[in-house]
């Protein structure tokens, strides 16, 4: 067999490694830092943190909720955390219908940092002067901890009521 | 994603190559061109963005930014630090009992000294309060009411709706499709003025105009399933709307009055929604209490 022959049947095997990756469904983490937790509830215990751009393993869906695998640990994230070409979706590869190619753009574009950005915005700052920044600062540095936050609703007896949306 | 459709594509065109290549296989030139043929295959598979709800949550992270950050060089922060952590415990808690508990750089909430009663939603979860509103209220239902309200506007993407049309097509349009290249200082020029005519059309909605009757209704509708959830007792946004139609009277056209439309139509669809969705619950007196200790 000579080179070019095994050349063709390299690409061939690249197929089928194609096809398998397909068969794996993987998020994106859309936001800044996300926590992926023991259960499917937004107080559960956190087993492993993720942050922008990470790719996710999804391993089961329940409601908002995804049971996905990072890192190595297994845990569960909510569906807004992540890109929403993911699951249960098993669309054709060659389907470039609109709202595939929509899809896969919003990972493109965050991925490659080429929409309204941070350099957007530093561009921004220069030519507005007045606009409070740093009071923006802030305000994103006020993040009050999940056990508090469950504290703080059990002395209110707040008893919430988590169901499938 | 891209790496697997990359792949079939190549594939694609391999197999289509191979079957008309001449009897003993392929050559490297014409591997090369199964290379281009298949990035052209992927390229004519992208189409521009085109309405607000493509905006990614990074976007609506830094059009938000920018928005709060107009609004704060009008309206200055309160330095009430112990109020302040109490609003965020509370906004933060119901956020989390919202359809979109997670935004780019989460929920935030921010005291700002006027007396008109007024609050503010930046896109991506920056939420401003005057202390204005914050007197008028009674007690903690009546602030989670109005806390889940505003975070009900960031879910529905109320502000990100205001953005003119025109305005996204010109943006998606310098965006583009293409990945990698870094932008040239004209292309981030041009983006930059596009992205100032962006905050314009917001702006203009949460300061002039005012959301729609129709958004309003929605945000309440959202309001009052987050309230439930989280335990709180809904009535507390029929309270809190009842309020301000005692305010409406004396206070007609200014700030929030004029933002907002007649409170007593919001008040009957608000009513009917509690009803028909069965969000009944209790006001427990240990919240009224605790609300006390940081009544303005």
């Amino acid at each position: 067999m000579n080179w070019k022959n095994t050349l063709a049947a390299l690409v061939f095997t690249g197929l089928g490694f194609a096809a398998a990756a397909l068969a794996v469904n993987t998020v994106s983490v859309i936001v800044q830092k996300t926590s992926i937790r023991k259960d499917s509830q937004f107080f559960a215990p956190t087993v492993a943190e993720a942050k922008h751009k990470d790719q996710l393993t999804v391993i089961e869906e329940k409601g908002a909720w995804l049971k996905v695998s990072h890192q190595g640990k297994e845990g569960w994230i909510h569906i807004s955390a992540v890109s929403s070409r993911a699951v249960g979706e098993k669309k054709g590869v060659l389907s470039f219908g609109r709202e595939e190619a929509a899809k896969v753009s919003e990972d493109e574009v965050t991925l490659a940092g080429k929409g309204f950005s941070k350099q957007v915005e530093d561009e921004y700052k220069k030519q507005k002067p007045g606009l409070n920044f740093a009071a923006v600062d802030a305000m994103e540095r006020v993040d009050i901890p999940l056990p508090d936050l469950a504290a703080f609703a059990a002395a209110g007896n707040l008893e919430g009521r988590e169901e499938e949306r | 994603m891209r790496r697997a459709l990359f792949l079939i594509a190549v594939c694609a065109a391999a197999a289509s190559l191979l079957l008309s290549a001449p009897a003993g296989g392929i050559d490297l030139g014409t591997f090369n061109k199964v290379l281009q043929h298949s990035d052209a295959i992927i390229k004519s598979g992208k189409a521009l963005r085109k309405g607000f709800t493509e905006l990614t949550a990074e976007e609506e992270y830094y059009i938000g930014r920018s928005v709060a950050a107009r609004l704060l060089g009008n309206f200055k922060p309160s330095p009430d630090s112990g109020r302040n952590t109490y609003i965020n415990t509370v906004g933060q808690l119901l956020a989390a009992y919202s359809s979109r508990p997670e935004t780019f750089g989460g929920y935030h909430f921010q005291l700002i000294e006027s007396d008109e009663i007024n609050a503010f939603a930046a896109p991506g979860g920056l939420i401003l309060i005057t202390t204005g509103l914050y007197r008028s209220l009674e007690n903690e239902e009546q602030l989670a009411a109005v806390l889940a309200h505003e975070v009900s506007h960031v879910v529905l993407k109320h502000g990100l709706s205001a953005i003119k049309s025109s305005r996204l097509t010109e943006a998606f349009t310098i965006i583009g499709t293409e990945v990698a290249q870094e932008r040239s200082p004209a292309e981030v020029a041009q983006l930059t003025s596009v992205f100032d005519g962006t905050l314009d059309d917001i702006v203009n909605k949460l300061v002039v105009s005012g959301y729609s009757r129709g958004q309003e209704e929605e945000a309440d509708r959202e309001a009052l399933r987050i309230l439930y959830k989280a335990g709180y007792n809904p009535q507390g946004l029929l309270e809190f709307l009842k309020v301000l139609m005692e305010g409406e009277e004396k206070g007609k056209g200014k700030g929030f009055y004029s933002t907002h439309p007649p409170t007593e139509k919001r008040l009957k669809k608000a009513e009917g929604s509690l009803k028909d969705e069965k969000l009944f619950s209790e006001t427990d007196s240990v919240r009224t209490s605790r609300f006390a200790a940081h009544k303005l």
